[in-house]
């Protein structure tokens, strides 16, 4: 069973997440702000991380650059899922080492699972 | 120093040069001593008395340090305005896509909970479902133009063979012609036409005009999307046999918020927004977007792209 952190604080998106992957046989862990996000990915050492950008407590782009700086966790493949999407953000995001970046706005939770899935191979 | 930086400072306002608070501050300072010498030129030729000489140029560059202090400070709090503005539109929708985005993957969740939906409640879900998407592209929408205007249109181009890209968009409007009881046709051409552009803003440009043309064509009616070599161009034509633009209307065609008088009659929905990212994103693809349309007999819409010779591909590549 894959284990899949997702770092959302909106608790309405949380619990979508949570669901959707649940029915697709993942096992999940729940962080609502950026230095739980930090601390369950060090403690679970999940196989993918879902991470949002605005976080209360610590941005999302500081909870990315911690787990690339953690030699146990840095291979962990991050999906940054955002609602913004000014180019410099996605620049940042892919420099920082994110795998992919998607508008949660535009995508249906089908597309993300099979992100998902790409990404796992 | 960064005061004398005229133009990086009106960059960073986002207006033209003869609307940038800055520029205007140097160029009134200009006025002023022009004014001045002029003055005292005058005033020394109807005058022989130094006091006359020294009391018109003073009057005159009082008078002009007001107004120009007046031009200066109006053309800076618009300035400052503009630039609130487009800030708070930002704010607000990238606020919006929040609760957006929740209640489109919570409906998603439901949908598939309840396996087979059928009778109103169907309809209810099918009518939640598309005002969801529909706020969701207003949105998009809304930020875009903010782009635009503050000239930070991101652009991934990629060499298109732009027939086949075009030939699959319309078949993909097959289905809402043959809803609409309308006849879709696409005409290609013979050669193969590669165009460097940004393949989402050019789906989403090309969407929205066959979008369009069924929309506002009535049933009966036939759109035929083209697309053909004009010289070193490639030209996306869409035409209808629908309501078409009213003359008095075609010139604000292309205006953000604008919409036609038949068109709101017609179809009450829809922002205006639509035409005004067409024509702003193929210009920033280097193309252009034009119209020609007959009230009541229907309308053409083209854009059209440079094409990519051979070689160029290969160094763009």
């Amino acid at each position: 069973m894959k284990k899949l952190l997702i770092v959302e604080d909106e608790a309405a998106l949380q619990d979508a997440l949570q669901k959707a992957f649940a029915a697709d046989g993942y096992e999940i862990f729940q962080a609502f702000d950026g230095e739980e996000g930090i601390k369950l990915a060090k403690e679970k050492k999940p196989d993918m991380i879902l991470l949002d950008l605005i976080l209360p407590k610590k941005h999302g782009f500081e909870v990315l650059q911690e787990i690339k700086q953690d030699e146990t966790i840095k291979d962990v493949p991050v999906l940054v899922l955002t609602n913004l999407e000014e180019s410099t953000e996605v620049m940042k995001a892919i420099e920082l080492g994110a795998r992919g970046y998607l508008i949660k706005a535009n995508y249906a939770l089908k597309e993300v699972l099979a992100k998902v899935k790409d990404i796992l191979g | 120093m960064n005061t004398f930086h005229v133009i990086s400072q009106c960059r960073k306002y986002n207006v033209s040069l003869w609307a940038c608070p800055p520029f205007l501050f140097i160029l009134m300072g200009g006025v002023n001593v022009a004014g001045m010498v002029t003055t005292a030129i005058a005033a020394q030729r109807f005058s022989d008395d130094p006091a006359v000489v020294i009391i018109s140029v003073s009057m005159m560059a009082a008078f002009l340090f007001v107004v120009g202090n007046a031009v200066v400070s109006s053309f800076q709090r618009l300035a400052d305005a503009s630039r609130i503005k487009s800030e708070f539109v930002n704010i607000v929708s990238h606020q919006l896509r929040s609760p957006l985005s929740a209640i489109k993957w919570q409906l998603e969740l439901m949908l598939d909970q309840m396996k087979t939906v059928t009778g109103d409640a169907a309809v209810t879900m099918g009518i939640i479902r598309r005002q969801n998407e529909r706020m969701i592209a207003l949105v998009n929408d809304l930020l875009e133009v903010n782009r635009i205007e503050d000239d930070r249109v991101i652009l991934r181009p990629t060499a298109i063979t732009i027939d086949n890209f075009v030939e699959q968009i319309a078949n993909g409007y097959k289905p809402l012609a043959e809803q609409a009881n309308e006849k879709l046709v696409f005409v290609g051409e013979a050669r193969p036409l590669v165009v460097f552009a940004d393949e989402t803003k050019l789906r989403w440009v090309t969407e929205n005009l066959i979008d369009n043309a069924i929309r506002y064509t009535k049933a009966g009616g036939e759109v035929t999307v083209k697309v053909l070599r004009a010289k070193n161009m490639a030209r996306i034509e869409i035409t209808d046999s629908g309501i078409g633009i009213p003359v008095a209307d075609q010139a604000m065609i292309f205006q953000k918020f604008f919409r036609s008088e038949n068109a709101l009659r017609l179809r009450a929905e829809g922002t205006g927004l639509g035409l005004y990212l067409v024509r702003s994103l193929v210009g920033a693809m280097g193309g252009k977007a034009g119209f020609a349309s007959m009230e009541g007999k229907g309308s053409t819409f083209w854009y059209a792209l440079p094409l990519v010779s051979g070689e160029a591909m290969v160094q763009k590549k």
